[in-house]
């Protein structure tokens, strides 16, 4: 079971053109989510979502310009805390986004590991809930 | 992304309340003495952990005659497996409009 998302995406676009996509407060508003943001490390964000009333806060962790933005990403007051980093990189013809969301990674012993866990019983339940999902997948 | 999904995580998190968890899972239903007697934390403490995965749905409750037994109940772990495949979709459909947002400043550029 996955605990983090990872994503790739190639734009024929100049890494600076993606780079200020992601960086910039305007910009990310459009494209993205209303945004209260400065790519400056201890910056506390606020994206606001409209049409759900969803507002994500967190904190500016890294910037690496035009290479590498790393933020925390909260979902209202849920207190869970998870990280979005962005990565870009130069290729032939245009920029590479490498995007992961991890999950509960911040628990170290969480959730994956109790679905990894061998431990007896758990595994017979496991299953259960596998038919459970693909059920609900059809 | 609404709040009653993140219950679950919070229940989980605890290495205590995936024991109880556990223990329930692969054992019969057992009331809260019987759950205690297997941990070095306090029937207080215990009463507690009960209480949060009851309200995450992890476990319930039922009364048979003086007693009350515990039950695990694993189905809302889906919710687990929700929010990636939920958060999946929302970064898919993000990456696609960036794309549509990078191409159409460009068009504007020329």
């Amino acid at each position: 079971m996955k605990n983090s998302i990872h994503k790739e995406q190639f734009y024929n676009h100049p890494i600076e053109e993606v780079w200020h996509a992601i960086s910039d407060e305007k910009a990310i508003s459009t494209w993205f989510i209303t945004a209260n943001f400065k790519p400056e490390v201890g910056f506390k964000l606020k994206f606001t979502h409209e049409p759900s009333g969803t507002v994500v806060s967190g904190t500016v962790l890294e910037v690496h310009k035009p290479n590498t933005l790393v933020y925390t990403w909260i979902v209202n007051d849920t207190k869970v805390e998870t990280t979005v980093k962005w990565m870009l990189r130069e290729e032939s013809g245009g920029t590479l986004l490498v995007l992961e969301h991890h999950g509960f990674a911040d628990y170290k012993d969480t959730a994956v590991e109790m679905f990894e866990s061998s431990v007896k019983g758990w595994e017979a339940c496991l299953a259960e809930l596998e038919k459970h999902l693909t059920g609900e997948a059809e | 992304m609404n709040r009653a999904n993140y219950s679950i995580f919070k229940a989980i998190a605890d290495p205590t309340r995936r024991e109880i968890i556990h223990l329930l899972t692969t054992g019969s239903a057992l009331t809260i003495n019987e759950i205690t007697n297997q941990f070095s934390a306090s029937r207080q403490a215990i009463t507690k952990h009960i209480k949060l995965l009851s309200a995450a749905g992890l476990i319930y409750i039922e009364q048979r005659g003086r007693q009350r037994y515990c039950h695990s109940d694993v189905r809302p772990l889906k919710q687990v497996h929700d929010w990636v495949a939920g958060y999946e979709q929302f970064w898919t459909g993000k990456l696609k409009a960036l794309g549509q947002y990078l191409d159409s400043e460009n068009r504007q550029k020329s």
